[in-house]
């Protein structure tokens, strides 16, 4: 399975503020990568400029060798990256099968058939092996907008997993929850790494989970990436102590 | 494949009902109003396909109701094309400007969007006055439009008349809901509910928006047709921007969350016309009264409300949340639509 990225020199200016500084980060297909750093660091738009939603000063976001620099954020998306949001992000309306049947057909390309029944049997079949995949099946009938909090965020994942993606985007996934709701989350995530083998790339703020998951950490700092690496090496890094983990140890 | 079985059925039925019910009724008036919601309630229809279905809140769709009016009566009068010819003409005509119209107006949301739409509508009113030449200008189309009979239908008879109406408002509504009952219908909600998060998955919110405003533009041609045959004339006041406002009314007053409530909505404002009409010249009074009543008082349109109130009383009786569950969607007026989407949209 491909998808290879690699982000070269990335520089992000809004005005005179530098979100992002010349970030250079290279993620192998299938790994569990998290990225890390204070309020401010720049995380949420390094995700943003990756998904298209934001376009860099300078620099370069490659795919398996294709820029995606310029490519709008549907083509992206086409490409193989998805992401979940910090707040999740549902439509209210649908039910979460219906939600999940939606972004099937998006991504089989299917949405514009003004003729055939919504949802079709097919889409639902697929919908509801992620929903089972992921723990939703118990509220599959549910109307998005009276989710739990938690569900919310697990049925943002599930939507950018009906995607098929080749590299899945998760923007802080525990945040908001108790320590046990996160730990039943990263173990959700865990196994849907192992049944689909995508590069997971994670913002995530509590350390244990961080340590416990990814197999590479990238740390960013006032946009800079001031370290990066295995976990074990990561945390001895000096200059993380003293940013940040000295704080939060 | 069941489904569309029964859809077939129940559009075969009222067809049917609607030849027994010509045969049955004499009275000429309510026949007519039959006739004459025909039209308004497609054009309120084919609006909340862009209000309701897509959340985008046009201000200038009589625009096409007029051009839909215009062309088939200019078409009927100065040319030999049947009815057919006519219409297809007409609603390729209205589908072709609004493709060009849509490609401006739906890159905007919001008032941005409304005004634009506005903004267009004035200019093709002013067109439709200044080429006097074509559309006889402030006095409009009048003089009568010829009604050739076609596929052994003769419109000059009044009961093959009345049920040609109901048929093709019938088969509008159908394909209507048949459209946002679709996958495409799906993306429009879609986009209702969150564009931001539907462009992360993948769906191309202007094609979809603009091919939501061409199909809604092509059925709001129909209405405009139907209109047009049944004044036997075509007036710029079709595409004065009180008739879009009109229809937005209509679209409050019956509802947005239920597929006929633009078409109840319709209905109850042809009514108020008919008896606010009968005693006062004042119409504007009591149809403002009208928008604060549902407005403030019912908070929703009279379809959603009786729907809510019919739920409440179910949920009483067994002990069911479902109820609750289907309220709480169901609020969602005109205004609640609009403010939805701009929380979404800030993502």
């Amino acid at each position: 399975m491909r998808g290879h990225l690699q982000i070269s020199n990335l520089t992000k200016s809004f005005g005179g503020l530098n979100a992002i500084r010349d970030v250079t980060m290279a993620l192998e297909p299938g790994v569990r990568a998290a990225v890390i750093g204070p309020n401010g660091a720049g995380k949420t738009t390094l995700f943003n400029m990756i998904t298209g939603h934001l376009s860099p000063t300078a620099g370069s976001i490659r795919l398996d060798e294709g820029e995606l620099i310029g490519l709008r954020p549907g083509a992206i998306v086409r490409r193989g990256i998805s992401r979940a949001f910090q707040v999740a992000s549902l439509f209210g309306t649908f039910t979460v099968r219906e939600a999940m049947a939606a972004a099937v057909l998006s991504h089989r390309q299917r949405l514009f058939d003004l003729i055939g029944a919504f949802p079709a049997p097919a889409a639902f079949e697929h919908a509801r092996h992620i929903l089972s995949l992921i723990g939703l099946s118990d509220v599959e009938k549910s109307r998005c907008d009276t989710l739990s909090h938690g569900d919310r965020k697990l049925l943002d994942i599930a939507l950018a997993l009906a995607l098929e993606p080749r590299i899945l985007l998760l923007d802080e996934p525990t945040a908001g929850m108790g320590r046990d709701e996160s730990r039943l989350m990263i173990d959700r995530i865990y196994r849907l790494w192992e049944a689909e083998g995508m590069s997971l790339v994670f913002i995530e703020h509590d350390m244990d989970i961080v340590f416990g998951i990814a197999e590479q950490v990238f740390v960013l700092r006032n946009g800079a990436l001031l370290a990066s690496g295995e976990p074990a090496e990561v945390r001895r890094h000096p200059q993380v102590i003293e940013a940040y983990l000295g704080s939060a140890t | 494949m069941k489904g569309t079985l029964k859809e077939v059925a129940v559009v075969v039925t009222i067809i049917a009902g609607a030849v027994i019910f010509s045969g049955l009724v004499e009275s000429g008036s309510v026949r007519d109003s039959i006739i004459r919601l025909c039209g308004v309630g497609l054009f309120a229809l084919s609006l909340n396909l862009l209000v309701g279905y897509t959340g985008l809140l046009s201000f200038g769709h009589a625009m096409f109701f007029g051009l839909g009016a215009y062309t088939f009566a200019i078409l009927l009068r100065t040319t030999g094309f049947g009815i057919p010819l006519a219409a297809a003409c007409s609603i390729a005509l209205s589908g072709a400007v609004a493709a060009v119209v849509g490609a401006i107006c739906v890159r905007l949301t919001h008032v941005y969007f409304a005004f634009l739409t506005l903004a267009i509508q004035m200019l093709f009113y002013s067109l439709l006055i200044a080429c006097s030449g074509l559309t006889g200008g402030e006095q409009g189309l009048i003089g009568g439009i010829p009604r050739p009979k076609f596929l052994g239908v003769d419109l000059m008879q009044p009961g093959e008349y009345f049920v040609f109406n109901i048929a093709i408002f019938v088969a509008a509504a159908w394909a209507l809901w048949r459209i946002v009952r679709s996958p495409f219908g799906a993306a429009l909600r879609m986009i209702r509910d969150n564009p931001q998060r539907a462009v992360f998955l993948g769906v191309d919110v202007y094609r979809t928006k603009l091919a939501a405003f061409v199909l809604a533009s092509a059925f709001a041609a129909i209405a405009g047709m139907l209109t047009a045959l049944y004044v036997s004339g075509a007036y710029p006041n079709f595409a004065f921007w009180t008739m879009s406002g009109e229809g937005l009314f209509m679209i409050m007053l019956g509802g947005v969350n239920g597929f006929a409530g633009p078409v109840v909505g319709a209905g109850l404002l042809l009514l108020l016309d008919t008896v606010v009409n009968a005693y006062t010249a004042h119409r504007g009074l009591f149809l403002g009264l009208a928008i604060l009543v549902t407005s403030l008082g019912l908070r929703k349109g009279v379809v959603d409300f009786v729907r809510d109130a019919s739920d409440g009383r179910f949920a009483s009786e067994r002990t069911g949340g479902r109820s609750k569950e289907r309220a709480s969607g169901a609020q969602s007026g005109l205004h609640e639509a609009a403010i939805q989407q701009s929380n979404t949209e800030g993502v």
